[in-house]
């Protein structure tokens, strides 16, 4: 919360000793990671780090996919990992909301995008004129025309897709966006679009953001703080400056060391 | 004629009456060298590069083998050259048949290769030796493409494709289904290969950072034409298209701000005219007409301004009028 400015110091997201486990395996485990309002802290790491697992289970959606998440991810008072599902859906209408890999397949192929975001505010209490206003301010925002709501979400381009998911979060007024590899299925220019609508969002509306991505470079320019991850396990977390100019990590050095860089031959 | 291997000559492809390449000429020098095709999806850089490898016939244009037209081949001749051009995917689970062992791909490979005749033990030595070129230790062959590593998978791919003893490699988005770490390696292994067995590769992607390591020469399309080609260093470091200052401009670096986003993307293009010109930040009322690709010092550039980029990616952050 904001007074006069300056930022009252507790957590909007607070996660402490989060396991993910399938069977006896653990793939993914953050001892401790508190996210506040209109911060962004990213997960980074290669596949099978555990990073999008440790986004679902402080989504409180780990168990769906049958994994088991012990320990406590407390977003607003709740804690998500074993609250029952009424709460959680309060919690994913107002704290925080996915914005996904595929923002295509994220969304309802039978219904036009008016439904969709007509639905997806009703679910969360809000109807008639108040839902009609927020969806064409939230379009607004995201800039895209009205005239999306007649279309279904095969007839948008990928990135006009993403641009809605966003709308979405931006309608239900969350305070928190949790985007898994929000970029990585756009084109360079489309994903630099995406890049600058959420880093705006988070300073006009000090929304917070907990971004997963295997690109250092790309949350290298968006997060404040970066978590790196390998095989399950945190391997290190710190400022970004920290993370990039003076890794503590033999494998954040590795990381840092693999990027390609334009003009650079190796 | 030309020393070059394979070369596009004037190359449409229409789908439906829709062309979906423009005219696109693109010489193939004989290796060790490299030519990249850079663009975003759907600008037609994957459509080119299947007219040059055979796989489709282009609408008007020829694709040329050495002084021959590709399209009159014989079935003898034709077997030839795609032995010649090889391909390797993105996705290594998608191009090696989930059944068979990396021994059986590779065999397989061999029986279609100058190397047909070996027999036993010679085989044996040729599959370890192709195995020992990627990189890949000989207990692999008894392996199912499920049971390797995604960079593993890549490796084969790339030893299958040399077992024909080709001399161009068509290269798609050969690094982007891996890991940042992996990705690294096959670039290392790519560029020794290239230089050992004097390769040609033609590298499809639309990571610019990579290309650099493997092609001294780009060309970037928008829209179904080439917009901009030359010397890669040229070409992606000192950008004369307004197009291809955009891309630079929009790939985030390390530590750095947030990558610049130019016009929308999903203006869409143009039909007549400079295609780019919607999304142009410094389009004038020339580019209602259509820009001819024409050369600018070592290079071809299609834009009505690019005397005024002339090397500079940030001038696609001005703020001049579009019409």
């Amino acid at each position: 919360m904001t007074v006069d400015g300056v930022t009252v110091t507790s957590p909007l997201i607070s996660v402490r000793d989060m396991r993910v486990t399938y069977g006896d395996r653990l793939v993914s485990h953050v001892p401790e990671l508190d996210v506040y309002e209109g911060e962004c802290v990213a997960l980074v790491g290669e596949s099978g780090s555990g990073k999008t697992s440790a986004l679902l289970a402080i989504l409180g959606l780990g168990d769906f996919s049958g994994a088991t998440v012990t320990g406590t991810v407390l977003i607003n008072g709740v804690n998500v990992v074993d609250a029952p599902q009424t709460q959680l859906r309060r919690v994913h209408g107002t704290a925080i909301t996915l914005v996904s890999q595929s923002p295509q397949a994220a969304l309802n192929p039978t219904m036009r995008l008016g439904r969709l975001a007509k639905l997806s505010l009703k679910q969360h209490g809000v109807r008639g004129h108040e839902a009609n206003v927020r969806i064409a301010d939230a379009l607004a925002r995201v800039v895209l025309p009205d005239e999306i709501l007649k279309r279904y979400p095969h007839e948008v381009s990928g990135g006009q897709a993403q641009r809605f998911c966003i709308a979405l979060a931006v309608a239900l007024q969350v305070q928190c966006i949790a985007a898994d590899e929000p970029t990585s299925a756009l084109d360079v220019t489309v994903q630099a679009e995406i890049l600058r609508l959420l880093d705006e969002l988070r300073r006009e509306r000090n929304m917070a953001m907990v971004l997963v991505s295997h690109d250092l470079a790309l949350v290298s320019t968006l997060a404040d703080r970066i978590v790196v991850m390998k095989d399950g396990a945190v391997v290190e977390v710190g400022s970004r400056d920290e993370v990039l100019h003076s890794p503590k990590s033999d494998y954040t050095r590795e990381l840092l060391a693999a990027v390609p860089v334009l003009g650079v031959t190796s | 004629m030309t020393a070059d291997l394979l070369r596009a000559d004037g190359v449409t492809l229409s789908y439906a009456k829709r062309a979906v390449v423009h005219d696109v000429s693109l010489e193939l020098p004989k290796g060790p060298t490299g030519v990249a095709l850079v663009g975003e999806s759907g600008s037609g850089k994957t459509t080119v590069a299947r007219a040059l490898l055979g796989m489709i016939e282009p609408t008007s244009g020829r694709v040329m083998f050495g002084e021959m037209d590709v399209s009159q081949f014989s079935r003898s001749e034709r077997a030839e050259y795609r032995r010649t051009v090889q391909p390797v995917f993105q996705d290594g689970t998608e191009a090696l048949d989930p059944r068979m062992t990396v021994g059986k791909a590779l065999a397989e490979a061999l029986s279609v290769s100058p190397d047909a005749h070996l027999r036993g033990a010679a085989r044996a030595s040729r599959v370890s030796e192709l195995l020992d070129d990627v990189g890949l230790d000989g207990g692999i062959v008894d392996r199912l493409p499920h049971q390797i590593s995604g960079g593993q998978r890549q490796r084969v791919c790339i030893a299958r494709a040399l077992a024909v003893r080709p001399k161009v490699l068509l290269l798609d988005e050969p690094t982007s289904a891996l890991d940042v770490t992996v990705q690294a390696k096959i670039l290392d292994l790519l560029r020794r290969l290239q230089h050992e067995h004097s390769l040609t590769y033609l590298l499809i992607t639309h990571n610019l950072a990579i290309v650099e390591s493997l092609c001294s020469y780009t060309a970037v399309m928008f829209a179904g034409r080439v917009v901009e080609q030359g010397p890669t260093r040229e070409v992606l470091l000192s950008p004369s298209h307004p197009y291809t200052a955009s891309l630079i401009a929009a790939l985030p670096r390390m530590g750095g701000q947030i990558p610049t986003a130019v016009g929308r993307a999903d203006v869409g293009f143009a039909e007549s005219g400079c295609s780019f010109r919607m999304r142009c930040p410094i389009a004038i009322d020339a580019c209602l007409a259509s820009p001819e690709l024409a050369s600018i010092g070592g290079r071809h550039v299609s834009c009505f301004r690019a005397n005024d980029v002339n090397g500079d990616p940030s001038i696609v952050n001005s703020k001049e009028v579009t019409p």
